[in-house]
């Protein structure tokens, strides 16, 4: 049986493929705090709320990005597109990006990724168990 | 491609690495512009040696961000170290030889506290990228752990 077909494994590999294209564009940031005019990216939020529980697949919010030179390629289809976010700080010269900020949000990334990952793992385990 | 650890080497193979890159380049810069400032600190108090001669002007460096074509990411670097072409202050020095006739020399156009600022701005930016390099690293070596049984 294809494993990798049933919904509950794609879920699990979407949000884990959003995860880590997140942590690419938090690292851009911070790598970039020092040019001028870099804008601060990040993705569109993934939404767990309102979700279909036949259906495990969250509702994704699609947003029309800025250009962004940064995921030429993205890994799985889907929206992981990023967005220049809003920003009230700006340097003089014309940097928005605020490392607490980003500090912040990749912290909170890396324990959703943690979280997401002991789900995967369990699902596994139970499918093992079973076959 | 000599070296095998290098950009074009191991990193470039394995392609989940070359998001190690953009926190490690960013890390870099940090580490270059640390220097430039440290270097504009030491020499903040050099004056000209002669009234013809300049002092020593301050360093700035220009950072750019740009597609790296070995790993096929954007990362970010020095694109070059300039100098601040600003005037430089004069103080009253009579006796020293590079005192023009009403005895002021020039002094090298480096503040110091605008240099602490940004060295301090610099340490911050390096540690962030640091954070994000080891959570980078953190979750690869989590996702490699579906590998144990």
């Amino acid at each position: 049986m294809p494993f990798g077909s049933l919904k509950i494994f794609q879920n699990s590999r979407q949000q884990l493929n959003w995860l880590s294209h997140r942590q690419r564009v938090l690292s851009q940031n911070l790598a970039n705090v020092s040019t001028p005019g870099y804008r601060a990216k990040d993705l569109q939020a993934i939404s767990f709320q309102g979700v279909h529980p036949d259906r495990m697949i969250p509702k994704l919010a699609l947003r029309k990005p800025d250009h962004d030179t940064t995921l030429q390629k993205p890994l799985l289809s889907g929206p992981t597109q990023a967005f220049f976010i809003q920003s009230d700080e700006q340097k003089l010269s014309g940097n928005t990006v605020i490392p607490e900020d980003e500090v912040k949000k990749m912290n909170e990334s890396a324990l959703l990724h943690e979280q997401v990952l002991k789900i995967y793992k369990q699902n596994l385990a139970n499918f093992s168990s079973v076959f | 491609m000599s070296n095998p650890l290098g950009p074009s080497g191991l990193s470039r193979k394995l392609r989940f690495g070359a998001d190690l890159h953009i926190s490690a380049a960013g890390m870099v810069l940090q580490r270059r512009r640390m220097k430039v400032i440290s270097e504009n600190i030491a020499n903040a108090q050099s004056r000209s040696s002669s009234p013809d001669k300049d002092p020593y002007r301050r360093k700035m460096i220009q950072v750019e961000n740009k597609k790296d074509p070995f790993l096929g990411i954007s990362t970010v670097r020095i694109k070059a170290v300039i100098t601040d072409q600003s005037d430089f202050p004069r103080v009253y020095k009579p006796n020293e030889p590079g005192a023009d006739a009403n005895g002021m020399v020039k002094q090298a156009n480096v503040q110091s506290y605008i240099e602490m600022g940004d060295m301090q701005d610099a340490n911050v930016a390096h540690s962030a990228n640091l954070k994000a390099y080891e959570n980078t690293r953190n979750m690869l070596l989590k996702s490699m752990s579906l590998l144990d049984n």
